[in-house]
């Protein structure tokens, strides 16, 4: 029984993904993830000391080695990483840092169609030229809170509470039966 | 839809984002102070018909309160700034 308490449950366990052609969401094998604030000039010591790249400018992310480094607010910081997060990056972040692994469940969207998708439940206008490759911002896809991370043209990454993973899914399988066939 | 350039983001993002946070540049009474001092503080709003100074939250967004400049009769927000900085002067 201690070990079934111990071992967090999968987030997607008993959730069903629906099929859209040309817009694939899946889960993403990100799997640790340490949220924490800090003032821009502050972290960029940290940071150069370290031998490290500069932080990315506000709503951006950026790959550092082998973590994604993610900017939502002025003087917030998300890492976001396949691996187990070193100790490197938990001295970056410093001792007010939270662990936040097993309340968040990262998707992958990807597909020619993402952004339809998208756009059927997210209020910002995720065209290139306002939303670029790169970005990440904290929005709504739905009424749920996410934060979204443009990868690629066709590729995002979204980071949800696992809560909301239900709602996430529940919405995008709306879509699913309004969005045009072809 | 209502957009309002979040002064932390930089552009203007969609209401839906933000959560009204009451009248902005109210301050608490310095001690020692009257029972009305703390009543006009709690309770007494200007609530214009024309230009409001209030309070936003980009609550799903970058997570920061800021002030903004809104008309009342045409809803249009005029000037949004960082707390601590000067009220714009802005005509309606």
């Amino acid at each position: 029984m201690a070990d079934l308490m111990l071992t967090p449950r999968n987030a997607w366990a008993d959730l069903t993904v629906a099929e859209i052609p040309g817009a694939t969401l899946k889960p993403s094998p990100t799997r640790h993830r340490v949220l924490f604030q800090a003032r821009e000039r502050e972290l960029e010591t940290r940071m150069k000391a370290a031998g490290m790249a500069a932080p990315p400018a506000i709503l951006r992310a950026r790959m550092m080695d082998d973590v994604a480094l993610l900017r939502p607010g002025p003087d917030e910081w998300l890492i976001v990483s396949e691996a187990e997060i070193s100790p490197k990056w938990h001295e970056i972040a410093g001792p007010g840092a939270i662990e936040i692994s097993h309340g968040y469940a990262g998707i992958e969207w990807c597909g020619p169609r993402v952004m339809l998708a998208l756009s059927a439940g997210c209020p910002l206008d995720l065209h290139e030229s306002a939303f670029p490759v790169g970005m990440a911002s904290r929005t709504l896809y739905g009424k749920s809170e996410m934060l979204l991370w443009r990868q690629d043209h066709a590729r995002f990454h979204m980071e949800v509470a696992r809560s909301y993973l239900s709602a996430i899914l529940a919405f995008f399988g709306e879509t699913a039966r309004h969005l045009p066939q072809s | 839809m209502l957009l309002i350039p979040c002064p932390y983001c930089g552009f203007p993002r969609p209401e839906i984002e933000f959560r009204h946070a009451g009248e902005a540049h109210l301050m608490r009474p310095e001690e020692p102070a009257s029972d009305e001092a703390y009543a006009a503080f709690l309770y007494e709003r200007e609530n214009p018909k024309g230009i409001a100074a209030e309070r936003w939250r980009h609550v799903h967004g970058c997570g920061r309160y800021f002030n903004a400049l809104r008309d009342t009769v045409s809803d249009r927000i005029l000037a949004v700034y960082k707390p601590g900085e000067v009220r714009p002067e802005v005509a309606s």
